[in-house]
This record gives structure tokens, C-alpha cells and sequence, in this order.
């Protein structure tokens, strides 16, 4: 049965809750510092992300294309529209179905051209 | 062909003759007329196990028609149907409550008596039982995570530690509630918003309580985008709302690579308990991030996770039945799952607010209610709900360092829990 607030030492409660809630944190915080801890390490043992600084010192080649400040939305989606049949190649995909018609005036025909056949 | 039937014809008149005096065709019509369901329903408590079925064909809908976890939903309610068939004993929950915890029982924990006595549902059950079926989700889980947000971004790990919160508020509420600490703590688990890890939690504590807890956990996570939503924006100004974040920096293999072999190390010598599923969660992402175990990768993410997940799913709805579900107690539990998904969801925006005071960089305070686990669901709403305040922010990404975080946290606190109260 349901007894509410009835028979419940608070006490231990809360000091569960507490102690609960606080062991969560700690370990959730000593996994940060080691994560940290192991992003400075990694750093300083040379796992570095490509420099950047370097490429920006050369000139500039001259651009192909003169860049457009901001692109349309219809734009992009006409970009996005493009590389997705391009990758997807559905720009010239055939159906590869080969569909066979009979026709009854065809020079195989049983009916009509017997001696064909019967060669 | 005609004398062949006619002889046969005979034979079974003198066979009917022969065992006509042991037949008492009264006795035996009266006997399946009592068998029937139909009849069942209508015999002392029997009504309820037509509750039953009317509950477990609602969740059947909510998992078909409106796709709420169906993955889970639909093989928990059907669980349900079987086990509250009238008559049909396809699990035996006395076999599970009075006699396997029972320390006065012969059968007190034989699963030797259970393999010889029970029925498919019961012999499947043990899985969940001992604890095996959570933690093999876990390995599959493991292997669909990336971790590489929460590398990049370890601050993470306080939101997801913040959002645990609902958990320990709940556990106190359950408290006031009058329930006894295991229950509690089992029903405190549903804020971590993580199946596995509440159902690895209640089977310990709180066995009998596992039917509800289990389809409170999994319905209010797929009502995670109903849940959270009202409470973000009820926390957060439109101005926290609409602040962008930086691009995450870029996570390299080796560390990915060595954080599930650290958490695992570290989470363990600090909390044993937690060890079996953060282990198990540990292992599956190593799996997927060394790349020299494709095929097992694979194996846990698709074919053992599915199968896991269907045994786990049909079992825990069998132990809905009629008796345990239909009890204030379960109306009490589903009351309170709610107020721990809220109450985790503040916890994390909450955290995510003081944080802000002490840090240069701004974070978005929305990606703090995605601590609460429901991988990638809680994060898929900050995302929209940053989107709609700000069209520009991205906020996807940054969301999925808190989420995986909280199944860490959540994993944790059970931990914890089974530590003072197992």
C-alpha cells in the first residue's frame, strides 16, 4: 500500500539522493579532466589537425569563377539538385528493361513465313 | 475405394464403442467450455485480463500507427497480450515471484526449475532476469554511437551529469511516496531515459515492478519531442535560445580509440557496479572505432542487437500481467516517469544556464536538455527547437555530446544506486 509521507526516514533519503547525485557528478567531472587530460596529450605528442596558418601565407591564385558574395536559396538547391543526380548518375540512367513486342507481320512468324522455320 | 471408407467408418465406430464407457462426454464438454478464454473473463479477476488486452492493443497502436519506439513498443505489447491470454499460461509470474526470490522455497533462484517447468516466455525471461539482455543492447548500442562530440567538447559530460538529476528528484518523490527504496530507485531510473539500463536496474531492486517501469521508460522516450519542448522554451530566454555554437574540432582516430578503453577503466575502478554496462557499451564502441572487427561490428549493431531486442521486448511486456499492472502503484509509476523526464530535461537547460556565467564561450543552453539519454532523439529536439529561435544555429552536433554523455551518466547512477541499495 501507498502511504504517502508516511514511515519514510528522511533522513537517509536525502543523504542517499545527495550522496546519489554527488558520486554521478564526481565521476562524470574526473572523466572530463581525464578527456582533457588526454586532449593535451594528444596535442603535444603531435596529433594535430592539418595547419591552416601556412596555406593562407601563399598568393592567392586567381579564382576561376568569380566568387558570388551569397548564393539564393534557389540556388543551392539547384547546386544540391545538381550533384545529386550527378553522384547518383539518374541523369542518363536507363531502365534496362527489354520489352519484347510481338508483331504479326514479323518475318519469324510461325504463321505467316513457315519456310523460315522450317529451313 | 468406397469398402475402404466403409471399414474404416467401422473401425472408428468400435474404437468410440471401446473407450464410450470411460467417456463422459458431459464432463469433458463442460471441462472445455471452462478452458475457454471467453469463459475465463468471466470468472473472479478475469476481467482484468481483458483490460489487459484492450491496454496492450492500445500500445500495439501507439507502436503501428503512430510509430512511438516501435521497435520496442511492439514486441513489449504483444508480451502483454500473450501473458494476459485467459488460460493460456504463456508465463508464469508465480513461478518468478513466489518461488524463484522466495528464500524459503525450494526453488529459490534454480533456473534449473524454470528450464523444467516453464513455459517459452519463462525460459526467455532469464535473460532479462540475470541481467544478460540489457547489457548485450548495450554492446549494440556501443557500436551505433559516435563519441567523437563529447571528445571534442568534454564539458559535455556535465550536462549529461546534470540531467541525472530527474532521476535522483524522482527517487525521492517515490520516497514521499511511500515506496521503499529499491522501488524507488527503480522508478528514479525511468529519468535516465535509458531502456536497458532501467530495466538492468529494476530486475535487481525491484523485480516485480518491471512490467511498468519498463513501458513507462520506452513510452515516454518516444514522447521525448512532446516532453521536452515546453519546458526548454519555458527556461530559456529567446536571446539563450538563439546563440550559435563553434564548429566542433575535429576528433582523431586514436582518441577515439582509446576513450572507450579509458571510461571503461576509470568508470569502473571508481564504480564497480557500473562496470557491466558501461563495459558492455565500451566494448561495442571499440568495435566500431578500431576497424579491424568489421564483421563483429556488424553482428552486435544489426543481428544479435535485433534478437536481444525481441526476446527483451516480448518478455518484460509478459511480465505485465494483469495482477502487477492493474495497482495504484503502476499509476503512481507512470506519474512519476513523467515528472522525472521533465525534471531531467530542467536539470540539464539549468546547468547549462550556470554554465554559461563561468564560460567565455557561450554554450546554447538548449543542448543541455538532450543529457537526458533517448540517443539521438533528445538531441534531434534541440536541434529543432535552436532552429526555430534561430534559423542558423546548428545545434545538432553539439547535442550529441550531453546525449551520449547522459547514457554514461544514467549507466552510472544506476551504478550507484545498486551499490547502496543491492
Amino acid at each position: 500500500m501507498i502511504n504517502l509521507l508516511a514511515d519514510v526516514v528522511w533522513a537517509d533519503a536525502w543523504a542517499r539522493t545527495c550522496m546519489g547525485f554527488g558520486v554521478v557528478f564526481t565521476v562524470l567531472l574526473v572523466l572530463v579532466f581525464v578527456l582533457v587530460a588526454f586532449g593535451i596529450f594528444s596535442r603535444l605528442s603531435g596529433n594535430k589537425t592539418p595547419k591552416v596558418a601556412k596555406v593562407a601565407e601563399q598568393p592567392a591564385a586567381k579564382p576561376a569563377v568569380k566568387p558570388v558574395a551569397s548564393a539564393s536559396d534557389a540556388d543551392k538547391a539547384a547546386i544540391a539538385t545538381a550533384l545529386y543526380l550527378y553522384f547518383q548518375n539518374v541523369h542518363d540512367e536507363e531502365s534496362n528493361v527489354i520489352t519484347i513486342h510481338h508483331t504479326a507481320n514479323s518475318a519469324w512468324h510461325h504463321e505467316l513465313n513457315p519456310h523460315v522455320l522450317t529451313h | 475405394m468406397k469398402k475402404i471408407f466403409c471399414i474404416l467408418f467401422m473401425l472408428m465406430l468400435v474404437t468410440v464403442g471401446c473407450f464410450a464407457e470411460s467417456f463422459d462426454f458431459g464432463v469433458a464438454s463442460e471441462k472445455f467450455v471452462n478452458s475457454m478464454g471467453f469463459v475465463q473473463i468471466f470468472q473472479g479477476d478475469g476481467w482484468k485480463s481483458l483490460v489487459m488486452v484492450a491496454i496492450a492493443c492500445f500500445l500495439l497502436w501507439l507502436a503501428i500507427k503512430k510509430q512511438y519506439e516501435p521497435l520496442l513498443l511492439l514486441p513489449i505489447a504483444f508480451g502483454m497480450l500473450l501473458t494476459n491470454l485467459p488460460g493460456a499460461n504463456m508465463f508464469h509470474t508465480e513461478m518468478w515471484n513466489d518461488e524463484f526470490l522466495n528464500p524459503s522455497s525450494e526453488y529459490y533462484h534454480s533456473y534449473r526449475h524454470v528450464l523444467a517447468e516453464g513455459g517459452l516466455l519463462d525460459v526467455l525471461y532469464i535473460g532479462v532476469k540475470a541481467g544478460i539482455y540489457p547489457c548485450l543492447i548495450f554492446i549494440g548500442v556501443g557500436a551505433m554511437t559516435d563519441f567523437g562530440p563529447l571528445i571534442a567538447n568534454p564539458k559535455s559530460f556535465l550536462l549529461g551529469a546534470a540531467a541525472q538529476l530527474g532521476i535522483f528528484i524522482t527517487f525521492i518523490t517515490a520516497h514521499a511516496l511511500g515506496f521503499d527504496s529499491q522501488e524507488a530507485a527503480s522508478i528514479g531510473i525511468i529519468g535516465g531515459a535509458d531502456g536497458p539500463t532501467s530495466i538492468f536496474l529494476t530486475t535487481k531492486l525491484a523485480p516485480h515492478l518491471l512490467g511498468p517501469i519498463a513501458i513507462a521508460a520506452y513510452s515516454y522516450m518516444a514522447l521525448v519531442p512532446v516532453i521536452q519542448p515546453p519546458i526548454m522554451r519555458l527556461l530559456t530566454t529567446k536571446k539563450e535560445r538563439m546563440i550559435e555554437m563553434k564548429q566542433l574540432r575535429t576528433v582523431s582516430k586514436t582518441e577515439k580509440i582509446i576513450f572507450p578503453i579509458a571510461i571503461t577503466i576509470v568508470v569502473a575502478f571508481i564504480l564497480p557496479d557500473a562496470a557491466p554496462l558501461i563495459g558492455c557499451l565500451m566494448l561495442g564502441n571499440l568495435m566500431k572505432e578500431s576497424g579491424v572487427v568489421e564483421r563483429l561490428a556488424k553482428t552486435v549493431q544489426n543481428e544479435l542487437m535485433n534478437i536481444v531486442v525481441i526476446f527483451l521486448g516480448t518478455t518484460v511486456g509478459a511480465t505485465a500481467t494483469a495482477s502487477t499492472f492493474l495497482d495504484i502503484k503502476t499509476l503512481s509509476i507512470l506519474c512519476m516517469g513523467i515528472v522525472a523526464f521533465g525534471v531531467a530535461t530542467a536539470g540539464g537547460v539549468i546547468f547549462a544556464k550556470i554554465m554559461n556565467l563561468f564560460l567565455k564561450e557561450k554554450i546554447n543552453p538548449l543542448i543541455g536538455s538532450a543529457g537526458v539519454s533517448a540517443v539521438p532523439m533528445a538531441a534531434r529536439v534541440s536541434q529543432t527547437e535552436g532552429q526555430k529561435a534561430n534559423p542558423r544555429n546548428f545545434l545538432l552536433m553539439h547535442a550529441m555530446g550531453p546525449n551520449v554523455a547522459g547514457v554514461i551518466g544514467s549507466a552510472v547512477a544506476a551504478g550507484i544506486l545498486l551499490s547502496m541499495l543491492g
